[in-house]
């Protein structure tokens, strides 16, 4: 308002001020598939109570919220619809990939599962286990209210834009093999092929 | 057991004209000379007077592409179960790459989305199927994921979630498709709205779902979609060692990891002709009823708070967590346990075990009663649950259902009573069985079983035999870990079991244990090695999926929520 930029100190406020609120509000969108849905179960009941840290509000629309919680395997059949959830939620939002699965595979390094949600959306807080115990998610919780804070400074190891996860989520770039590929390395493998393996390891 | 007059009766009854033999557990198997011969025998078996055939079991198939079972390239394979003589007889026929199989979904209704997990994963082509397509992968999935050839790492993802379809036509969803049927919503009275829940919906567990066609609130029909947590656990059982593949069992179900560690290792026990010790036939017991505690907390606790009951939610968690507690104290882990090894357990239990376990089984009853009070003569809760979801006797038979569900229909089933295993004989127990097989019912028979499953523990916590918890076996016995560090004998054979795995004949087993939601038994064929050649998870969540359509029609959408809390699918054994 005045001419020495005095006025300044109130957006800075602001700021400030939706910083905290933001980092004690976090309403949680659970997108549980598997074992780790289970301990987040856990970790949102009694015993653990999330709410203690401001992150009670689970909702399952993810207009309404800005935390994804992703705990599980993603299959490659599934990661369509994880990747709709995210771009449907407003900004600001943040992603935390609970345990092993979500976080690289895991051990389900598969014809069917997505290694790492990290492919079709950046990752803030990755949180290791299989699956991790909820004190694990807990500290998650924390360490993403620093990143809130600016305490820490936000990086993904990843950015993935939207078209990088189509990529991901489509043939072209991310196989070895094309369609064709595969239908001809159907009918490579025959029982004498087999049958020379298993020779073969016998001699061994 | 008596049963085995029995089997020789079966066996000059139906064996004379086919190929027969005996597995490794001493069940029988019966070759079917060709398509039309499998069809005849399955039909002459559920009609026989005399062994009643009644329940397909599972049904799947194997590849044979080295030859060892014949010339032709995959051998499917049928378990039949009777209820009255409580028999099991797996039936077997060659199938090569070109051979058009009868269905078997007019006989057993439950064999309806088994075949097409069969056509899903190795091709094969059943004649009469009504809605034959691809059940756990995408449709446009090139290639059958469990023949030997497929590459266990050749993933092909897709951009777009999978189009529905209901029955067996596509659905009309766009104008593009099919311009006239297109689905009109301003239509006020149009008694074909369209409605998708899942796979992300808060009823909806996480990853089923299911399309429904709506007349005002009334569905009308419902067609299920898996596989969106297909993880391939049955192709990384030919991968992995078998002492490997124990760490998939915990992620089946993850609700009961300790019970599917025990029904895993016991499977590869009875191929090897293993018999555990008395100490770790106690301990396993203990875990598998501890375990079926848990899952049945869950299941109530989340159907209950699926209806608005969040109170029941915060009772049962608190025990939860003390099971867990004491879970964690017998293997260091919460929810993924890995307890069981093959002729053993990973820990002996630990020395507070027993006070910890004594103060359970007394306090847990309490809040048991509590949560029946609460519950069982609520009138909300009656209103909500009596007369929906209702699944009869005859279709739970026709459909294969077993475990507390079937059990709430009045199916009087139990493998722990019927065909028991370890020291169930000597334990004194009650099987709870319903009548209606509603929601009500089903949650009563949860209530009970864990009453059950409390007496059960209190009874193996009063004398847990002394001794050690391994068989003296070489094979499989993991040296303890003070031994390899000092010895040299020990140190070679733990790297040789950890880093070769343990070396099993060939040969051919299926065992099932009665886990929390019903029958789960493994299939194992071994060819020799260290790695299966198949290993067949039948899961009891797949059957009762595959029931749910038929259930839900006719009700309202809330029944539709309330009748799959109360069946309590589990995500990771359903799709595996």
């Amino acid at each position: 308002m005045s001419k020495d930029g005095s006025a300044m100190i109130f957006p800075m406020l602001f700021e400030e001020a939706a910083k905290w609120a933001r980092k004690n509000s976090l309403w949680p969108m659970p997108f549980g598939t598997s074992c780790c849905g289970i301990e987040l179960m856990s970790t949102l009941s009694s015993h653990y109570d999330v709410s203690r840290f401001g992150a009670e509000v689970v909702r399952f629309s993810p207009r309404q919220c800005d935390m994804l919680l992703v705990a599980g395997t993603i299959t490659t059949k599934m990661a369509p619809v994880l990747r709709t959830i995210y771009d449907q939620m407003l900004e600001p939002k943040w992603v935390i990939a609970i345990g092993a699965c979500s976080s690289s595979g895991g051990i389900f390094d598969t014809y069917s599962v997505l290694q790492g949600i990290d492919e079709i959306m950046p990752v803030d807080v990755y949180v290791p286990g299989c699956p991790p115990i909820p004190e694990g998610f807990l500290y998650a919780i924390l360490h993403l209210q620093k990143i809130i804070d600016g305490k820490i400074s936000r990086c993904s190891a990843n950015k993935p834009t939207f078209d990088d996860a189509i990529n991901a989520m489509s043939y072209n770039n991310k196989l070895s093999q094309t369609r064709e590929q595969i239908i001809a390395a159907g009918l490579t493998i025959t029982p004498e092929y087999v049958a020379s393996q298993r020779a073969q390891q016998e001699g061994r | 057991m008596s049963g085995a007059q029995n089997y020789e009766n079966l066996k000059s009854k139906y064996g004379d004209k086919r190929k027969s033999q005996m597995d490794a557990a001493f069940e029988l198997i019966l070759w079917a000379t060709s398509p039309t011969d499998m069809v005849t025998l399955a039909a002459e078996l559920k009609s026989d007077k005399e062994f009643l055939f009644d329940y397909l079991v599972d049904l799947t198939a194997y590849d044979n592409i080295d030859g060892v079972d014949g010339s032709e390239r995959f051998v499917l394979v049928y378990q039949l179960y009777s209820q009255s003589t409580h028999m099991r007889v797996r039936l077997k026929l060659l199938v090569g790459l070109d051979t058009q199989v009868k269905s078997l979904v007019s006989l057993f209704l439950g064999a309806n989305w088994l075949e097409r997990e069969a056509f899903d994963m190795y091709g094969i082509v059943f004649e009469g199927h009504p809605n034959l397509r691809r059940i756990m992968m995408d449709d446009r999935f090139v290639g059958y994921p469990l023949r030997k050839e497929y590459p266990m790492k050749q993933r092909q993802p897709f951009s777009d979630n999978i189009k529905f379809h209901l029955g067996q036509t596509p659905l009309p969803l766009s104008n593009e498709e099919s311009g006239e049927n297109r689905v009109n919503l301003n239509d006020f009275y149009n008694p074909n709205v369209l409605l998708n829940l899942g796979p992300s919906h808060p009823a909806m567990h996480g990853t089923l779902r299911v399309m429904c066609r709506i007349n005002g609130e009334t569905i009308e029909d419902a067609a299920c979609e898996l596989g969106y947590l297909h993880r391939a656990i049955e192709k990384l059982g030919e991968n992995r060692s078998y002492h490997q593949w124990i760490v998939y069992t915990d992620r089946l179900n993850y609700c009961s990891s300790l019970a599917n560690n025990v029904g895993y290792c016991m499977a590869v026990e009875k191929l090897m002709g293993l018999t555990i010790t008395d100490r770790t036939m106690v301990i396993r017991v203990m875990a598998m009823e501890l375990s079926r505690i848990i899952d049945h907390l869950v299941c109530v606790a989340i159907n209950a708070l699926d209806l608005g009951a969040m109170t029941i939610f915060w009772h049962f968690y608190y025990w939860r967590e003390e099971a867990y507690t004491m879970i964690e104290s017998m293997c260091g882990m919460r929810l993924t346990t890995s307890y069981a090894r093959i002729g053993g357990m990973s820990y002996d239990l630990p020395e507070n075990f027993e006070a910890r376990m004594r103060r359970f089984v007394e306090e847990f009853p309490r809040t048991l009663n509590e949560v029946s009070n609460l519950l069982t003569s609520n009138r909300i809760w009656i209103d909500r649950t009596r007369g929906v979801g209702i699944i009869s006797k005859e279709d739970a038979i026709k459909y294969s259902l077993m475990g507390p569900v079937a059990r709430a229909s009045g199916v009087d089933f139990d493998l722990r009573r019927d065909r028991p295993y370890y020291n169930y004989p000597n334990l004194d127990f009650d099987v709870a069985v319903g009548t209606n097989g509603d929601v009500y019912d089903r949650y009563l028979v949860r209530m009970e079983e864990m009453r059950q499953s409390v007496r059960i523990l209190q009874q193996c916590v009063a004398k847990i035999p002394k001794g050690p918890i391994w068989v003296d076996d070489k094979r499989v016995k993991i040296p303890a870990k003070q031994d390899v560090y000092t010895k040299m004998e020990d140190l070679i054979h733990h790297f040789k079991i950890f880093m070769e795995g343990i070396e099993i004949p060939p040969g051919e087993a299926y065992s099932s244990i009665e886990a929390p939601n019903g029958e789960l038994g493994f299939y194992i064929v071994a060819r020799g090695g260290p790695k299966a050649w198949r290993m067949r998870v039948k899961s009891p969540s797949f059957m009762l999926f595959q029931n749910f359509e038929q259930t839900v029609k006719g009700g309202k959408i809330p029944d539709a929520v309330a009748t799959l809390g109360s069946i309590n699918i589990i995500a990771g054994e359903l799709d595996r």
